[in-house]
């Protein structure tokens, strides 16, 4: 582990804004080598480590999957449930971090429904934070597993062009994706209706469409979000099947993408609303099992990453 | 095809400001040939004469009707309703999603348009709901109801209130490229008024609402407008603040157009005197000097359209006290000869007025109609305007004969009526 180098200069992470692109190049291709090693990559480098997984909204994918790294590193996990804990009771953020701190945990692996959590945090704590998603701010491991998903495929992420369709108003995986990609030099387009899109996106670097087919144009990978059902009751759009018909991704309208063009999705899937459900079954085209998968291989190389910083910077 | 050749008549037309004598010739369509008098000579064609005074515009475009039907049949249906159009000159008309049930559901608009295609008569233009049930809690299906061909959205009659709401409606709205239509009003201030707030109604002892009420919501409207960049257009318009407000916006570029409609450019609210039902309205009626300042926005450009806001209530609804009497008249068979008083007050020159009722509504909506132009769809309208008449809303071709205008004397009759080459009155 001591020949690898991140070039990362802090105890945590907190999203993709402000990373260097060596730092990503560098996650991504642990990542990949981890994931080709699949069973082979256990070692003992958080050994004797107390991780913390703090997760204040539901989750399956992540939750699980930062569970499965930090176990594969031999770290000592504690699953925290919002509904069972201290919160339901009305402990504040800080005093439930706070208590936490004194049980002296390494790691800190947060989801919380408000934007900044993770950053009020880690100024409050000893331990590093891993942001596993606040509120509309970011989710930085979801976008580092899906550029290297797209990595593994071969596929170069400069120059690329990838459209983000969907909820980008209240989507984290939409933002710390635009971060990273359009650091890494890739094209991105975002396309969703005109009360999903927030405001000056395009100063993020992004095109913006309202017209699904013109952003699916000569695009060459495809990133759906999931749209909550909260938004599709007349709110912020009317209904699913008026989204579905607007905004839905088919296998047709995938046609408007350039040949062998890709389908990602960060999953949980609603079929029939903004995928379809033939396509997102379609595994030559999608790849939203290869996410779950590059999952634990990018978790655990950001675990290794932070590991470092803390070896080096709390010296 | 069979071919219909006006001789030598006056063709009006405010779009292209043209005022002169030519020979028209139509098929059952389009606009075939524009020529000088009797320079077209087929014996084939069917002949139409026309009296030296009269004159042909292209076909009248209301934006603003009220159907009955579906849901309350003894007001109004919908034959009655297109044959009154038909007989006013109207080839165009858009109706408002206030029917039962409410039109916000793609399927009530295509059941809607086939049933009006039927009667061969004006065609019905339909407007979706902007809220569901117009309940102004939750946008309806938008885009589907576009799919389903619906030219603009509004909440009818109520305003559409909630400001969240209008802020993603108007946005919504934007990747549709349709405009949304406002009834200007604040529900919490005019909630149980019968007029505008005045001597008149202190005197009368009507509990009133503050005319700056339309102006207060179009203002905040305008903000979303700006801030979306969305089309708006605000109908009925009645006050001077309202139309100042638009004034603002027109002259900051914003996508913004309205109508009125002419009771508020003949009546004012010295009208409410003697409690008649029949001037009890949506906007109330106005006071005099808001009056005079419709007329004027008519004639500087700051109006649109003139709309016809035809709204039919049935006897018992009007034969009721002021305070429990429904609001509305019937507005389409008086929509030509109140807009040509306006010329012959001097008020307006006759392309001026002519283009308030023709290309200006086509403007708001889009719509490649309201001039006489080779190839353009055959939507004429002929009108003798030295006859007068009186106002008799018995006579009137509805269930309902609610007038505002009721013994009034007019000037100006339909003589006959085009929609695509086609003979409808």
């Amino acid at each position: 582990m001591d020949n690898l180098n991140y070039y990362f200069d802090n105890i945590h992470l907190l999203g993709i804004q402000g990373m260097k692109k060596n730092t990503i190049q560098s996650i991504l291709e642990r990542a990949q080598y981890l994931n080709q090693k699949k069973k082979n990559r256990k070692n003992k480098i958080l050994k004797d480590n107390l991780v913390i997984n703090l997760f204040f909204e539901n989750s399956t994918r992540t939750k699980a999957s930062f569970e499965i790294a930090a176990k594969s590193m031999s770290a000592d996990i504690l699953n925290i449930s919002v509904s069972s804990s201290s919160i339901k009771k009305g402990e504040t953020l800080i005093d439930t971090a706070a208590t936490l701190n004194a049980m002296h945990p390494d790691f800190l692996i947060l989801r919380h429904p408000n934007s900044g959590a993770a950053e009020m945090l880690s100024k409050h704590v000893e331990c590093s934070i891993i942001n596993a998603g606040d509120g509309r701010h970011e989710h930085p491991t979801q976008a580092l597993l899906d550029a290297a998903v797209i990595k593994e495929e071969g596929i170069n992420l400069e120059g690329l062009k990838i459209a983000i369709c969907g909820d980008i108003l209240n989507s984290r995986v939409a933002r710390s994706n635009i971060y990273l990609l359009t650091t890494m030099g890739a094209q991105v387009v975002v396309i969703g209706p005109p009360t999903l899109i927030p405001k000056d996106i395009e100063r993020m670097g992004v095109k913006v469409f309202n017209d699904l087919n013109s952003g699916l144009e000569s695009s060459d990978i495809i990133m759906i979000l999931r749209l909550q059902n909260e938004r599709m009751d007349g709110s912020e759009t009317p209904s699913k099947r008026e989204y579905y018909s607007f905004f839905g991704i088919n296998e047709n309208n995938l046609k408007l993408a350039k040949k062998n063009a890709l389908v990602m999705h960060p999953g949980p899937m609603n079929r029939g609303v903004e995928i379809a459900s033939l396509l997102a079954d379609n595994n030559e085209i999608s790849l939203v099992k290869k996410q779950v998968e590059m999952g634990v291989s990018v978790r655990i190389a950001c675990l290794e990453m932070l590991k470092l910083s803390r070896n080096k910077l709390l010296k | 095809m069979k071919k219909t050749l006006f001789q030598n008549i006056r063709i009006i037309d405010g779009n292209l400001n043209i005022d002169s004598n030519k020979d028209l010739l139509i098929d059952e369509n389009s606009i075939l040939e524009i020529s000088e008098p009797f320079s077209i000579k087929n014996p084939d064609y069917k002949l139409i004469k026309t009296s030296e005074a009269s004159f042909i515009i292209p076909g009248i475009i209301d934006l603003r009707v009220e159907s009955r039907d579906p849901g309350s049949l003894h007001t109004d249906n919908l034959e009655t309703l297109l044959k009154s159009a038909a007989k006013s000159g109207v080839t165009t008309m858009a109706c408002l999603p206030n029917t039962k049930p409410v039109i916000d559901d793609p399927s009530m608009v295509e059941s809607l348009s086939l049933r009006a295609q039927n009667f061969n008569l004006t065609k019905l233009l339909i407007y979706g709901a902007a809220s569901i049930g117009l309940n102004d809690e939750k946008m309806s299906e938008l885009g589907l109801l576009k799919q389903a061909g619906v030219v603009g959205f509004t909440n009818a009659n109520k305003p559409i209130y909630n400001p969240l709401l209008m802020k993603r409606i108007l946005s919504y709205s934007t990747m549709l490229d349709l405009p949304v239509i406002q009834h200007a009003d604040i529900p919490e201030l005019s909630m149980d008024t019968e007029a505008t707030e005045s001597e008149n109604s202190t005197r009368l002892g009507l509990r009133g609402v503050p005319s700056i009420t339309e102006a207060m919501l179009i203002e905040r409207d305008l903000h979303l407008v700006k801030l979306t960049n969305s089309r708006y257009h605000v109908s009925h318009v009645s006050t001077k603040e309202g139309l100042k407000a638009i004034e603002r916006a027109k002259n900051d570029g914003l996508k913004v157009t309205c109508d009125t409609s002419p009771p508020y450019f003949i009546l004012n609210d010295l009208s409410l005197s003697n409690y008649d039902t029949r001037y009890k309205l949506s906007p109330p009626l106005r006071s005099d000097e808001d009056r005079k300042f419709v007329e004027q926005s008519l004639k500087n450009g700051i109006i649109d359209a003139i709309s016809s806001d035809h709204s039919p209530q049935n006897r018992d609804s009007k034969l009721l006290p002021f305070a429990q009497a429904k609001p509305g008249s019937l507005g389409l068979e008086t929509l030509f000869s109140t807009t040509l008083s306006l010329v012959n007050s001097d008020k307006l020159p006759i392309e001026k007025a002519i283009q308030l009722i023709t290309s200006g509504p086509a403007k708001v909506l889009n719509l490649n109609l309201g001039t006489i132009s080779k190839g353009r769809p055959a939507d004429l309208t002929v009108i003798d305007p030295d006859k007068s008449w009186i106002v008799k809303g018995e006579s009137m071709n509805s269930l309902s004969s609610n007038t505002c205008f009721e013994k009034m004397p007019m000037q100006g009759i339909i003589l006959s009526c085009w929609k695509n080459g086609i003979n409808i009155f």
